[in-house]
């Protein structure tokens, strides 16, 4: 059963991976979201930004299975249950939420530990993935020992070993210093370039959405206030990208949405 | 080491203004003895106190591991159901309202007069604590941290073993630190319902042949094995909670 979980779901060629319609959901007697829509494809990465209390997490949250909708309906892969949800997402919170009684390793394969591998064979597993993304020889090290930027990329690896088909960021960098964050940033987009998976990131930060992701949405007032596709060359250096006018018109629109 | 030299002072301190006093004062030694001559029936009666000693510590030792594990057993069914919390915890807290000196004798009379009893009498001393601090520990899992389990594949056994329990170690060891102080008193209390050996056995004895020195050392004893049994978790911890330790 453990290995069923386990394989790499490919999602229906075509189809969406992740379909949101009317989507509802009312918290403390305010409707945080108010029928929102999105369809995301296989292996693309949609960005979410917004005010705080835009209900940028309550959205992810949904997706994840991690609560159910008021209104409206949200599936992935096709499964509408929240366990069915659960089962196809693997979030990476705000804070890193890494176990400080784990080694970074440990931390980066619990996942696979909760699946039922053997902890000798998960760690056999996560080893590469350190080395190929710049955590090699912090390995042993518990995460009291690691600096802030070094944790959120072990928190990174730990979501990508689930093996889930969709990855939820919620503001993974929102905690950082805004130097470690721009090169966490651009860690990020090499890793999802390595490892391709289909990805919805919740930032405040509209720069970080645009520079990761092929599609932005502003929630603002419990809706989608706009969607931007995000139509960048990549390869461009993040200096010359951030200052281009391309990126300077996506970047207002967004923020005049945001309001 | 430095953070022993005030207290051992202060100790130090106490130990020759209560001499000086008794000295001064002509108190005689079945009244209250000074600190010289409790010293004198430490070495006097080194034979008496050693083989009382080994007996105490394997009530001591033995009622604190059977606390030990009665305590997770019990916290662990409390943290997973709260049906049983809600039944059991208040029942719980009224056994510790019971005088452990009146319940000495009643597990005399069921368990006899073997070291059972002792044990029985030793772990309900030092369940308690235990008890609670786990409970408490156990539900205060940051709940963030068990959301991202759930959605890396984790169900409610690998949040447990792999969130929970671990977390709520450094809970778990202070309950047993307060335990551990707890144990001695709880192997007196035992021997004390009936027996025929042991510190406890030992101080009764010597009331009416109005030994006070030899209670008082045998109390200095008790003491001593109190506080190696705190130094004895103490250590467990470092070993078992490195990450605690870390900074």
């Amino acid at each position: 059963m453990a290995h069923a979980v386990l394989e790499r779901q490919s999602p229906p060629l075509g189809g969406a991976v992740v379909e949101i319609e009317g989507l509802r959901r009312v918290l403390g007697g305010a409707p945080v979201l108010a029928g929102v829509d999105l369809l995301v494809s296989p292996g693309e990465r949609v960005g979410i930004v917004g005010r705080s209390g835009a209900g940028k997490s309550t959205l992810l949250s949904l997706v994840a299975g991690l609560s159910e909708p008021d209104g409206g309906s949200v599936s992935v892969g096709g499964e509408r249950t929240a366990a069915g949800r659960l089962a196809r997402c693997a979030l990476m919170p705000q804070r890193d939420c890494l176990l400080p009684w784990r080694s970074a390793l440990d931390n980066a394969g619990i996942a696979l530990e909760n699946a039922g591998v053997p902890r000798r064979e998960a760690r056999r597993r996560a080893a590469p993935l350190f080395a190929r993304l710049g955590l090699a020889g912090s390995e042993e090290l518990r995460p009291g020992a690691l600096s802030g930027g070094m944790r959120q990329r072990v928190a990174f690896l730990r979501t990508l070993l689930a093996e889930k088909p969709v990855l939820l960021l919620d503001e993974p960098f929102g905690a950082l210093d805004a130097i470690t964050r721009a090169e966490l940033q651009e860690w990020l987009a090499e890793a999802l370039a390595a490892e391709p998976r289909t990805v919805l990131l919740v930032t405040h930060d509209v720069e970080e959405a645009l520079l990761l992701c092929e599609r932005v949405l502003v929630l603002a007032r419990a809706s989608v206030a706009v969607e931007l596709e995000v139509a960048l060359p990549r390869s461009a250096p993040r200096r010359a990208l951030v200052t281009s006018a391309a990126f300077l018109e996506l970047r207002e629109r967004a923020l005049e949405a945001i309001g | 080491m430095s953070r022993y030299w005030s207290p051992a002072l202060l100790l130090a301190g106490a130990v020759g203004l209560w001499e000086l006093v008794v000295r001064a004062a002509g108190v005689p030694d079945y009244l209250f003895p000074a600190p010289s001559s409790v010293a004198r029936s430490l070495g006097a009666d080194a034979g008496v106190l050693g083989s009382a000693t080994l007996v105490t510590v394997r009530e001591i030792v033995l009622g604190y591991l059977l606390a030990v594990g009665v305590a997770l057993a019990l916290a662990l069914l409390l943290h997973a159901s709260a049906a049983l919390r809600r039944a059991l915890l208040p029942i719980l807290v009224l056994s510790q309202t019971v005088p452990t000196v009146l319940l000495a004798p009643i597990l005399a009379i069921l368990l006899g007069y073997g070291i059972e009893p002792k044990l029985v009498v030793v772990a309900i001393v030092c369940f308690f604590p235990i008890v609670v601090n786990a409970v408490d520990g156990l539900r205060s899992a940051d709940p963030e941290l068990v959301r991202m389990m759930r959605t890396l594949h984790g169900g409610r056994l690998a949040i447990f073993r792999r969130v929970e329990f671990p977390g709520a170690l450094p809970a778990i060891f202070s309950g047993a630190r307060v335990a551990a102080t707890y144990a001695a008193v709880g192997a007196v209390f035992g021997e004390w319902a009936g027996s025929s050996s042991g510190l406890g056995f030992v101080i009764l004895q010597s009331q009416p042949a109005l030994d006070t020195s030899l209670i008082f050392a045998a109390v200095l004893v008790l003491s001593a094995l109190a506080l190696a049994l705190y130094g004895a978790v103490g250590l467990a911890e470092r070993l078992l909670v490195p990450w605690e330790h870390d900074a």
